[in-house]
């Protein structure tokens, strides 16, 4: 079942709307407020340097590190109040950095995680529509995956989840530019089915379409914003400097 | 994979010694085999809280206290019958493990580790202190055994028989868990548990449930062993049952079926065996448990069945190598042949 049709089984495709969201640790603020919008089907691109605090959104947003103010709402529903797991039973699915496969589980025990957090029994046909050649590993276990595999297979996991709107925390960190095109072609497939989502990355990437939006954090603060334009990656140096100059 | 097959090779050994110990080995042996399974239980749910769900736990002894003085207290304070006092003391062990988890479990690694240890100190003290109603140092004696009958569990094959019984009905049980949603939630606890908030488990819930079983299996270790000894004492479970019960884990080989069994031989068995050598025996006994951690770290259990494997493995692959030999050299014969035609 593809995610568009499972959208429109839990209402329809969703969109996440954030608005004045920071996140501190202790006393240390490591977010300043931001705005984010993801229309149902959308992309925002948020890259940034190391410390940048990219991470820390997509954390703040998953409700991993508790917003210290702001609003975020998924569809129509408030989430900003809840713990991460009900955001995520919601359908505001985390991808973490590293790839969040769990070594000593089989690529099967991964994806019935996700079935279980999307609330119905896992189906592989979900899973065969966006990746294939997964199946065939199903009872392998996941560390022995290379980590063009893990990567998939933490989309795959989201599948199953029936993720509504999906954070992606740098998805093609440490993968051969050959890989990252595979990981890309699949985020396509399931971002023009409806998926909405929030693309982390370290720089600026040719990505299957124009973002909707491209934020460049800075020391925890947006630095720069681009309507559906990718950023020119000299101006992006400039802005990670003049950021490193103010932090 | 739920266990390996190695792991299952090592539980039939193990099985298989079980069934002959009594069969072969004198009283002494049935004896000491069945202190060994009934510690073992303890290791089991050491396995479920630290191997599985990563939670660095010394409260296994706290358990056995509380599970060994209540089926004490209630059998020769209240006349209650034993098996119904020793369900008491799993029921009121599972209480006290899911109320102190809740705060407890909040701290991550070492510091739950070392509020464990705490837990242990106090209820080393709580012991200790209310004389008048645990015996305080002197403990509890005349703990009425457990009966079936005319079948006195007291007596060392009966003993011996139940609770090799309960050890493979505890690994069934928890394997049981480990095939379900709750031991891959368990797993994932141990190894991310980041992620595991993002995939929407309850983090505290599942890591609560982890020690709620692991206090049961001690629980149940506890009261065991006063039944047996009908007597129940503040040594019997110290702060160094707590460290030994660690070690038998890693001995045997942690996240392991065969392991908690082999981990609870060797730490058993051997300083008793060892007394033989004299002044030197637990000189000799913390050598050699030096030696197997840093020889097998993954276990010796593991590591044997896994060694064992490799050489059958082996020899059967060799099996087929002769006759290959026999082909080749017909075929070197013939190429040759055809050289020389």
């Amino acid at each position: 079942m593809p995610v568009k049709a499972t959208a429109k089984e839990r209402g329809t495709p969703v969109g996440l709307e954030v608005a004045g969201v920071s996140a501190s640790y202790g006393r240390l603020r490591a977010l300043d407020p931001i705005d984010v919008t993801v229309k149902p089907g959308g992309l925002v691109l948020v890259v940034g340097p190391n410390g940048a605090g990219k991470s820390t959104l997509l954390r703040t947003l998953a409700g991993l590190t508790r917003n210290s103010q702001g609003n975020v709402v998924l569809g129509q529903r408030n989430v900003s109040r809840m713990s991460a797991p009900k955001r995520a039973r919601h359908g505001l699915v985390l991808i973490p950095e590293g790839r969040g496969t769990l070594p000593g589980l089989t690529v099967e025990e991964n994806l019935l995680l996700g079935a279980r957090l999307g609330g119905a029994p896992l189906d592989w046909a979900d899973v065969d529509r966006y990746l294939p050649r997964l199946r065939e590993r199903s009872w392998q276990n996941c560390a022995s995956l290379s980590g063009g595999e893990m990567q998939m297979l933490a989309i795959a996991r989201a599948i199953a989840a029936r993720a509504r709107v999906l954070l992606l925390d740098e998805p093609s960190r440490g993968l051969a530019p050959l890989i990252v095109g595979e990981v890309y072609r699949t985020l396509r497939k399931l971002n023009t089915d409806g998926l909405g989502m929030i693309l982390v990355e370290q720089k600026s990437v040719p990505l299957w379409r124009d973002p909707d939006e491209t934020i460049v954090l800075a020391a925890g603060r947006v630095v720069h914003r681009a309507q559906s334009a990718r950023v020119d990656e000299a101006m992006l140096a400039d802005l990670y400097l003049a950021g490193e100059r103010s932090a | 994979m739920i266990i390996k097959r190695a792991d299952v090779g090592m539980l039939a050994v193990l099985a298989l010694a079980v069934l002959l110990i009594p069969l072969t080995l004198d009283d002494y042996w049935v004896l000491t085999f069945g202190t060994v399974g009934a510690i073992a239980l303890a290791v089991i749910g050491l396995n479920v809280a630290m191997g599985w769900a990563g939670l660095l736990s010394f409260g296994q002894p706290v358990f056995m206290a509380v599970g060994g003085y209540t089926t004490a207290l209630l059998t020769v304070r209240y006349s209650v019958n034993p098996w119904l006092a020793l369900l008491c003391g799993i029921a009121l062990s599972a209480v006290v493990a899911a109320v102190t988890g809740f705060p407890v479990l909040k701290l991550e690694s070492h510091y739950f580790a070392v509020a464990t240890f705490a837990m242990s100190l106090i209820v080393l003290s709580v012991i200790n202190g209310a004389q008048t109603f645990t015996g305080g140092a002197i403990g509890i004696i005349g703990i009425p055994p457990l009966t079936i009958g005319s079948i006195n569990f007291a007596e060392h094959l009966p003993y011996y028989v139940l609770v090799w019984v309960l050890v493979a009905l505890a690994l069934l049980a928890t394997y049981a868990i480990r095939a379900s949603r709750t031991g891959r939630a368990f797993r994932v606890l141990a190894t991310r548990p980041d992620v595991a908030s993002s995939l929407g488990i309850r983090v505290r819930r599942y890591r609560v449930i982890a020690f709620v079983i692991s206090a049961v299996l001690a629980s149940l270790a506890g009261s065991l062993i006063v039944e047996f000894s009908t007597y129940a004492s503040p040594d019997n479970f110290n702060g160094d049952v707590g460290i030994l019960v660690f070690a038998m884990l890693f001995i045997g080989g942690i996240r392991t079926a065969s392991g908690p069994i082999v981990g609870a031989a060797i730490v058993t068995v051997v300083p008793v065996e060892a007394t033989a050598i004299g002044k030197y025996s637990a000189l000799t006994f913390e050598l050699i448990l030096l030696l197997i951690l840093v020889v097998w770290p993954r276990g010796l259990g593991i590591s044997v069945a896994d060694g064992v494997e490799d050489v059958i493995g082996r020899f059967v692959k060799n099996l087929g190598k002769p006759r290959a030999r026999v082909a080749n050299s017909a075929a070197d014969s013939a190429a040759g042949g055809q050289a020389n035609g």
